[in-house]
């Protein structure tokens, strides 16, 4: 690699150099490319940020913002999510397209995958049709190179006409001459229009019609504006829907002719066109170099995608997952307890009234002592878990093994990494279905992932039905809530209006997942939680152990009895628990030793009473957090239908369950 | 032979066969409720015109002559059934008959108007099974659309069409069609699949999930449903 010197750019020092910049205007820098190209990991590398990144396109939906200081200049750097196209229709795109167009960009940075050129520098091709700087970033060139192919940017730079750099944000490569690029690029400010990228006979076409916009001045970005109004866009045409109708007229005439001429559709054409100079640029400018063997990397995806190893390898590796994470966070879990345990004496010494130390102990120390003692041992190797398979790329593998199971629930073979997730969090999970494309699959995705559930969920269910009832009822808890998922998500798809669409994804390639990003985004998952965790536990410890101290829990456990108790034959405190788990699901468990004055849970709730308790925790309403993430994904009327809709079901089955265990 | 009979046989060919598969000759007696010697007295002369190719214990298998009418004929008999059933709304178990009575003298004309009337249906009504492109040399069924119905017979397609499920792991094809709405087809476009783009079947799902395939150097997973809708001409 010829720039071995280049470092990352040092993050230490990072907030001491921010100082001083507070009142300066800072270069923004904005990353454009396809999903999966490695924007978050360039944009890690520069800005020490936590954003999640995994092997699998999609994650990146939200518009990222980071700050640095690079040769003096105040630079901020934004992450647009990862689109194929400028010109389509979906939610993602429209809003990188609005992005650039609407708002100030001193320069674009197209990142692109080295390993798969053609297709990346087809959307290089559109960008450039907008008139702002742009560096384009051959990203992951280490791969490139290790699969035998030699990439000449120079050649590329000559036919495109923006600077071309060869980095690799994974190991920082070439990072520091890509920023000084860019800088300077932004600095010269060239946003005159590019000799634009078309091969002849649509060039020719076109140039007419150029002119007339060019003259017109109705809107920026010339070259795009011209190949918006040929694809017929309504807004584009809006613009010149007054004096200058006679472009839009101009410009259908052309769209027929050449549509006519070239015996094929218009966004055909384009896109053909596009993917004809990508594949020509690329021709010229990359060699490769040793023999077409079939690779490691290719045996194991073969296996992994295999109609019968595939199946077993998904079931190996969940199985494997779920065992390996109940006995990893049982042992943990275990160990914290009894330390605690055998601190709690020492501690209660340490006050002369025996009341009141049980207030700091159960209350106000409580909650941190259930995070690290209970939630941390199941969470963290949970994280770390997902973070690999993200990381070495099998989450779409897995995802392509089940489409057509979860197609028949009605679900996408792209929802299978929200509702893994949902498993985890469902946070994140609700926030992760933005990858799915329309409104109706969003919806249906989302409602499946609010009823999975989510490692605190899972907690109860181990500490309670695990520890007092037995492993299998676990399994069978999961199972049953696997069926109750399926069927509420088939009716679901039955009900909802509008068509369903099919599955389009890209498969990443395997990698072997790096120790450093799986344990930068463990720690910024669990970090996540716990800032969001703690705080409340110890709050709402402080309001129950104050409430216990003025001895408050018989009104309110009373005022719920017609449902706990007559319906789901569940003892009085039950009623508080439910409240309080609306906060966070695991607090019905760590709080029950608390409500019921006793560690050992058998001795205040029978068996039959835990399984109830459990389905009812496990169904009965998405967390705060998560009717938090619904009503920015899916608006209040909808977040809230399904919140309501999931009480009342919760407490149905639980009904029902309490009266068919009372039968045995 | 006459040509109704004809078709009639290669239509039920293809069916039972589901395309490339061979296909018994007591399997072919029992669909056109016959007798298994008059089949196979039947099936000896479509051999003998090219049709089809017949060996003994092994079955009959559709030459690309016959595949062509028997697709031909198939597309006409399942839009038909999808006019009766959807327009006209006769009870789906009725439907069958009566298109087998009409589809031979169905023009193509009248076959396209049928198909772009009822807004390019996918499936037949009665036993959901696929319609069969039409051979019109167009991109999509926009296109379809947005042309004179004179326009459209200068441009038939002439080679034959699969569709992308029916290729085989390892085959290389040509995309020649995409059918279905706007909005997937912009995507598909977008993706590097337009007209001409060469295309290879790289993997397919159990449970017939969805294909992988490789294109313009990247590997794309596509949706039985979105694959389905996806004609390519087979290289080679």
């Amino acid at each position: 690699m010829e720039c071995s010197q280049c470092r990352p750019v040092e993050q230490k020092d990072k907030q001491r150099r921010l100082r001083g910049f507070e009142n300066a205007v800072p270069v923004r820098m904005v990353l454009v490319g396809n999903p999966n190209v490695g924007r978050s990991v360039l944009f890690n590398q520069l800005t020490g940020a936590h954003q999640i990144i995994g092997n699998w396109p999609g994650k990146a939906a939200d518009v990222m913002n980071g700050r640095l200081v690079f040769e003096g200049k105040l630079i901020e750097l934004v992450d647009l999510p990862g689109t194929y196209s400028l010109a389509s229709e979906s939610i993602e795109d429209k809003k990188v397209l609005a992005f650039l167009t609407g708002q100030k960009v001193d320069v674009a940075i197209n990142v692109v995958d080295s390993t798969l050129l053609e297709r990346n520098l087809a959307l290089s091709l559109e960008l450039l049709s907008l008139d702002i700087p742009a560096v384009v970033a051959l990203n992951m060139i280490d791969r490139a190179e290790s699969q035998g192919l030699t990439i000449d940017s120079a050649s590329i730079e000559e036919e495109i006409g923006v600077p071309v750099v060869q980095i690799s944000g994974l190991k920082g490569i070439g990072v520091t001459e890509l920023l000084r690029q860019a800088l300077a690029a932004a600095e010269r400010c060239d946003c005159r229009p590019r000799p634009i990228f078309h091969t002849a006979p649509i060039e020719k076409a076109l140039e007419p019609l150029r002119d007339e916009i060019a003259v017109a001045q109705k809107a920026p970005h010339a070259n795009h504006t011209v190949e918006k109004l040929l694809l017929g866009d309504k807004a584009t045409e809006m613009l010149f829907s007054g004096d200058r109708i006679d472009i839009v007229r101009k410009a259908a005439a052309v769209r027929e002719k050449l549509e006519h001429d070239m015996e094929d559709g218009i966004s055909s054409i384009i896109a053909s066109d596009r993917y004809a100079l990508a594949a020509s640029i690329v021709k010229s400018s990359t060699r490769r170099t040793g023999k077409d063997v079939m690779t490691l990397e290719e045996k194991i995806h073969g296996v992994l995608t295999h109609k019968v190893y595939g199946l077993l390898c998904l079931a190996l590796i969940a199985g494997g997952s779920f065992l390996s994470l109940f006995l990893l966070g049982d042992f943990f879990a275990t160990m914290m307890v009894s330390w605690f345990n055998s601190l709690h004496p020492s501690f209660l010494s340490l006050f002369g009234d025996p009341k009141i130390a049980e207030f700091f102990w159960g209350g106000v120390l409580g909650g941190l002592i259930s995070v690290v003692s209970i939630v941390l041992p199941y969470l963290i190797p949970f994280f770390i878990l997902l973070s690999i398979l993200e990381d070495s790329g099998y989450i779409s593998r897995a995802a392509f093994v089940m489409d057509n199971i979860l197609h028949r629930i009605g679900l996408h073979g792209k929802a299978f990494f929200p509702l893994l997730l949902g498993y985890s969090c469902n946070v994140p999970a609700c926030l992760g279905c933005r990858i799915l494309e329309t409104d109706r699959e969003r919806f249906l995705a989302i409602f499946a992932v609010t009823l999975i559930p989510c490692a605190a969920t899972s907690i109860v269910l181990l500490g309670l039905v695990g520890t007092y009832v037995g492993i299998w009822w676990v399994i069978g808890l999961f199972l049953l809530n696997l069926a109750i998922v399926a069927l509420l998500t088939r009716i679901a798809y039955a009900i909802l209006p509008g068509e369903p669409t099919a599955l389009i994804m890209e498969m990443p390639p395997m990698r072997m997942p790096s120790a450093k990003i799986t344990l930068k985004q463990t720690w910024s998952r669990v970090k996540d939680f716990i800032l969001i965790a703690v705080p409340l536990l110890i709050v709402l410890g402080i309001i129950l152990g104050g409430l216990q101290y003025l001895g408050m829990f018989g009104a309110i456990s009373d005022l719920m009895s017609p449902v706990t108790v007559w319906w789901l034959g569940l003892p009085a405190f039950a009623g508080i628990l439910l409240i309080f788990g609306i906060m966070r699901k695991e607090l019905t468990l760590l709080l029950l030793a608390t409500v019921a004055g006793t560690q050992n849970f058998g001795s205040v709730m029978t068996s039959d009473q835990m399984i109830v308790f459990t389905i009812v925790v496990m169904l009965y309403i998405p967390c705060i957090a998560t009717i938090g993430a619904l009503v920015k994904e899916l608006g209040t009327k909808r977040a809230a239908m399904i919140t309501v809709f999931e009480i009342v079901f919760a407490i149905l089955v639980g009904g029902i369950a309490a009266r068919l265990l009372s039968l045995f | 032979m006459e040509k109704e009979v004809i078709e009639q046989y290669l239509k039920i060919i293809l069916s039972i066969g589901d395309g490339d598969k061979p296909v018994k000759t007591n399997e072919i007696a029992k669909a056109m409720d016959l007798a298994p010697a008059s089949v196979t007295e039947s099936i000896q002369k479509l051999a003998d015109k090219g049709y089809l190719k017949y060996e003994a214990y092994k079955g009959v298998r559709l030459m690309k002559k016959g595949r062509k009418i028997a697709s031909k004929v198939s597309r006409k008999h399942r839009l038909l059934e999808r006019f009766l059933s959807d327009v006209l709304g006769l009870e789906p178990s009725k439907v069958h008959k009566q298109a087998c009575a009409m589809e031979h003298s169905l023009t193509d004309e009248a076959e396209i108007a049928l198909c772009r009337m009822m807004h390019h249906p996918d499936t037949c009504p009665d036993d959901h099974k696929k319609i069969p492109p039409c051979n019109l040399d167009v991109e999509s069924c926009a296109e379809c659309r947005a042309k004179s119905a004179t326009e459209l017979k200068a441009a038939t397609f002439q080679g034959e069409l699969y569709q992308l499920t029916e290729l085989s792991k390892g085959d290389k094809a040509k995309i020649q069609f995409i059918r279905g709405g706007d909005n997937v087809v912009e995507k598909l476009h977008n993706m590097g699949l337009t007209k001409g783009a060469d295309v290879q079947l790289t993997n397919a799902a159990p449970f017939s999930g969805p294909v992988e395939i490789c294109v313009r150097g990247c590997k794309l997973v596509l949706g039985r449903g979105i694959a389905d809708k996806i004609f390519v001409q087979k290289a080679g």
